[in-house]
């Protein structure tokens, strides 16, 4: 697979299969996003009076970002699907105890869907699919939302994105994308561990920096 | 956050790279549990935990792309969300347990059996607690108080969370919330506090060697 096969795609991880990214590929897709507030009163909705038009308009945004989320750790698109149901069906379960003074609705979201692909795989040990090239099949296009539009906040996130060192951004992807170890990243690409973890640190805190006066 | 102490680690492990791992999923399960207990002994461990969790909301949020979701799939959850959740299955009483941190409870009620202490040496019970992870053993380990145990060391990391009472050795003394990280090259006789004993949480990915006197008998049972 090369890059070739990501023609107009626009996603902040360029991702050609030789392994590294390539800084002038760098680009971000951008799309209308819920705000952070709009989605913490989804899942309140939610969780106070079991809202299940806002649990739609939640399907409808996140569902197919977990399904895209678990595809590319590996997980077959049937399989993702799936397991994107169960993610939502345990947001509409757990929505109750959803505080958003402990955590954006997006970050809880992330720890269940998260939480999901742990269980998947610890229950599938066998079959966990190592850095497949078949998986990394071009995203379909993207569902288009239509309200809570924020393209001020958004380009910030974009900018500050954009400004992470591709060399940092690609263990980024590969530690939270591709379910791969800190020892796992540098056996493959043939870093040492040491520099592994400080570029991931870096990246990191590069990141909460860099979006620390954004209103996630 | 609380103490965390590493002995002789070259570079392998280290509580960062730990909380890191956890956040993106990718620790294995013998020490998410050790990272999931270790938690909710300090706030500032949440905290970071959580900075670590929020690149991950950011990210499926932001960056993560899409792919359409199947046609019918919106209907079948909304259906699903009609019917309850089936009930809790009935869970192991752990009353000899109940003390511990919830994560390491829930742990154990995954067991097919009820946990117990069973005795290994003078003083010393322990309780394994099976995960998925392969090559590591998770052990919960009670010391009577001011018991000793054999003077042994490890091979590979050795993580052991303090989870009730304290214990010392030759290099310290640790108590409870205490996580102390040590490789094969730290050998120690670790005693328990003379009041209070002491219960711990270790994770190891390599067998325990005993190196003095009787116990190393046990060597031959592992």
């Amino acid at each position: 697979m090369n890059s070739s096969l990501y023609p107009q795609q626009k996603t902040l991880f360029k991702y050609p299969m030789n392994g590294n990214l390539v800084q002038d590929n760098y680009e971000i897709k951008q799309e209308a996003q819920f705000d952070k507030e709009a989605l913490n009163d989804l899942v309140e909705a939610i969780g106070q009076d079991k809202d299940r038009d806002a649990f739609i308009t939640l399907f409808q945004y996140f569902a197919p970002r977990i399904k895209s989320f678990l595809m590319k750790s590996g997980l077959s698109a049937e399989m993702a699907d799936e397991l994107s149901q169960e993610t939502m069906l345990t947001i509409w379960n757990k929505a109750e105890q959803f505080d958003s003074t402990q955590a954006s609705a997006n970050t809880w979201i992330y720890t269940i869907a998260r939480n999901k692909k742990i269980d998947f795989f610890r229950k599938n040990a066998k079959q966990k699919p190592g850095s497949d090239d078949a998986v990394f099949k071009l995203e379909e296009p993207t569902q288009t939302d239509s309200a809570y539009t924020q393209e001020e906040q958004n380009q910030k996130i974009v900018d500050a994105l954009s400004e992470i060192p591709a060399d940092q951004a690609d263990l980024i992807y590969k530690a939270y994308f591709e379910d791969k170890t800190h020892k796992d990243i540098a056996e493959e690409t043939n870093i040492p561990l040491g520099t592994v973890k400080s570029r991931i640190r870096l990246a990191l805190e590069r990141m909460r920096y860099l979006l620390d006066g954004v209103d996630l | 956050m609380n103490k965390h102490i590493t002995y002789n680690c070259n570079s392998d492990i280290d509580i960062e790279t730990l909380l890191v791992e956890y956040a993106s999923g990718t620790l294995n399960e013998a020490q998410s549990l050790l990272v999931e207990t270790y938690r909710t002994f300090c706030k500032d461990t949440c905290n970071q935990i959580k900075k670590f969790e929020d690149v991950g909301g950011i990210l499926i949020d932001h960056m993560c792309g899409s792919v359409n979701m199947s046609k019918s799939s919106l209907e079948i959850v909304l259906e699903r969300i009609e019917t309850p959740p089936p009930p809790c299955k009935d869970k192991h009483a752990c009353q000899e347990f109940g003390f511990l941190p919830q994560p390491v409870i829930e742990k154990l009620q995954e067991r097919r059996r009820p946990p117990k202490w069973s005795r290994i040496y003078k003083g010393i019970r322990h309780c394994s607690v099976p995960t998925s992870a392969q090559n590591y053993h998770v052990m919960l380990v009670k010391l009577a108080p001011g018991s000793k145990t054999p003077h042994h060391h490890h091979k590979g990391v050795e993580l052991t969370l303090v989870l009730q009472g304290a214990f010392h050795d030759e290099y310290g003394s640790y108590k409870a919330g205490e996580l102390i990280i040590c490789d094969e090259t730290h050998h120690h006789t670790p005693v328990a506090d003379a009041q209070t004993g002491c219960v711990c949480m270790m994770v190891t990915n390599g067998p325990v060697y005993f190196t003095r006197g009787m116990a190393r008998l046990f060597n031959l049972f592992q």
